[in-house]
């Protein structure tokens, strides 16, 4: 889920780009392939938003950075 | 008398800001060279958004973009795409550098590399190319910071003359502030940038077309083509967009003073926090180009001497001079800040990881007034490089921005792999090191950026990006010993 949330923009600004330049129509007023990478800006928050509750979850990956931050515990230990 | 109205507000906005940047550092003066530049380690989520958000507000967000979408139309909108992803990266690799960085105590970006790979020549050899690559950054603001004042002039002041002001009003700046200066002046100095940006974005072509609509479709039928990309070039097609969207969106966090910001968070949520909401300030990139494009048919046949003024001229040409002289302010805001933060930075590695690991063997006992002194000379002679690099090797601001992240890029399987993957190895992260700069020396000194690959383009820096991680790869995989330590 993680690696898919972290694919989706990339493939909506990079990948879909040869497909989206051209310059009509014309979306609030801006050439199509603007609008489109404007947008993307916005798909970008929206994983990241999910990314961030997905890691806040019990047992998820923020839950461990004081482990990581605590020069005491082993690199064994973190799992 | 009338002349100098620009100038005087301009001056007014920067005499502010430095008096306000230097009340932090004037409470604390006994402030060590670590407290200097990672300002106590406990920086808190909006501060940090404010530092970081003043990173990317940069001159260059303001006259590049601008000039970009006046010269060159389509190919601008790839600054839009990366932003995004950039911060997406980020998510997953700053928490890690963060936690590593409170572990360690580490303070720069090649205190992590050293310790990672367990070697101080890896990390001297980092620093040297991190400098390297930071001054044509350094030289970006400065040269905006020139432009500014000498159109604010309106003519009075010479190119020379405007970049030695600007020389002495970074140098001050950085002198009378730390990074808690940076940190309290980029909030004053974001909100200016944004309502400049968004007010000239939207007033500026309704002005003079009516709407974006009638504006974009004015510049559609004068000059086909140019909104999308190649744009008015001709090698930067949509390849070179998918691969320069690529290159800067990894490399926007191999910044080293983006380290050094991520080790002063308080703890791996603050720059997961970051993420989230600095997209938001990506947004208004988008008014900048909308000037750039009002540019296009205002100047059509009257061409500007210099693309990255096509902001400034407009201003300068539709409003009363004093409305030139508040733009000139934030903009010049805008220049310094970052570049004070830039500097700090830079002199930070040359002192910690050149001067000090290189050549007196990690002396514990060089005092902290020595260090910080170091620091300061060589924040001098660093604007003085910048400065005479900016005077003698003029260049367009987007290419001084695709140059630097070329080379800083680099760094990426470096610092990424290192982190995350157990098998990655010194020899194989000097190896990458060495094939990915040296092609990017070797491409853009030739002038082979963008890289021509059959019909299409792709820029060099990723293309050397691509082959550096590729030698990483194998020569970790082949070698035996000297592995990553991870955490």
């Amino acid at each position: 889920m993680r690696v898919l949330l972290t694919a989706i923009p990339f493939i909506w600004s990079v990948i879909c780009l040869p497909f989206v330049n051209i310059s009509h129509p014309f979306i609030l007023g801006l050439p199509f392939v603007a609008f489109w990478e404007l947008f993307g800006i916005l798909v970008a928050v929206a994983a990241l938003h999910f990314l961030w509750k997905i890691d806040h979850r019990p047992g998820g990956i923020a839950t461990k950075d004081h482990l990581y931050m605590d020069p005491s515990v082993k690199k064994e230990d973190i799992r | 008398m009338d002349n100098f109205g620009p100038l005087i507000i301009l001056f007014a906005f920067i005499i502010g800001i430095s008096i306000l940047g230097a009340i932090p550092g004037l409470k604390d003066r006994k402030m060590s060279a670590e407290n200097w530049a990672v300002g106590g380690r406990n920086f808190g989520r909006w501060l940090n958004w404010f530092i970081m958000c003043g990173e990317v507000y940069t001159a260059f967000a303001f006259l590049g973009a601008s000039g970009w979408a006046y010269a060159r139309g389509g190919p601008t909108f790839y600054i839009l795409a990366y932003g995004g992803l950039a911060y997406l990266v980020g998510y997953h690799v700053l928490p890690r550098v963060c936690a590593l960085g409170h572990r360690h105590k580490l303070v720069t970006q090649a205190d992590m590399v050293e310790y990672l790979y367990d070697s101080r020549p890896l990390g001297i050899f980092l620093s040297c190319i991190g400098v390297a690559f930071l001054l044509p950054y350094l030289q970006l603001q400065l040269t905006a910071l020139g432009l500014i004042v000498e159109v604010a002039s309106l003519g009075a002041i010479g190119r020379v003359t405007a970049m030695l002001i600007a020389f002495v009003m970074v140098a001050l700046f950085v002198f009378l502030s730390g990074l808690k200066g940076v940190a309290s002046t980029a909030v004053f100095k974001d909100v200016c940038m944004i309502a400049a940006m968004i007010g000239f974005g939207i007033y500026l072509p309704y002005h003079y077309y009516g709407g974006f609509t009638e504006m974009f479709t004015t510049i559609e039928a004068a000059k086909p083509g140019f909104l999308t990309f190649p744009g008015g070039t001709q090698n930067l097609d949509v390849t070179w967009g998918m691969s320069t969207i690529l290159l800067t969106a990894f490399g926007f966090y191999m910044w080293p003073h983006f380290s050094t910001n991520t080790f002063s968070a308080k703890d791996p949520d603050v720059p997961r926090h970051n993420a989230i909401f600095l997209p938001f300030a990506q947004l208004a990139l988008i008014f900048p180009m909308l000037v750039g494009f009002t540019a296009v048919i205002y100047y059509a046949s009257n061409p500007l001497p210099q693309a990255d003024m096509a902001f400034l001229f407009l201003v300068r040409d539709t409003f009363p001079t004093w409305v030139l002289g508040i733009l000139g302010g934030a903009g010049a805001l805008a220049c310094m800040i970052p570049a004070a933060d830039l500097l700090l930075s830079t002199s930070l590695l040359i002192s910690r990881n050149i001067y000090v690991k290189g050549f007196r063997h990690n002396d514990e006992n060089i005092s902290p007034e020595h260090m910080k002194n170091i620091a300061r000379y060589l924040i001098l002679v660093l604007t003085a490089v910048a400065l005479y690099l900016s005077i003698f090797h003029a260049n367009l601001l987007v290419n001084l921005l695709l140059t630097g992240y070329s080379g800083v890029t680099q760094f990426f399987p470096t610092i990424v792999l290192g982190l995350f993957w157990k098998k990655a190895s010194k020899l194989g992260a000097v190896c990458g090191l060495v094939v990915g700069e040296a092609l990017v020396f070797l491409l853009i000194l030739s002038k082979m950026d963008p890289f021509p690959l059959g019909a299409f383009h792709v820029n060099a820096g990723f293309f050397a990006l691509c082959m550096n991680a590729l030698v990483f790869v194998i020569v970790s995989l082949l070698s035996k010993s000297g592995k990553t330590k991870m955490i």
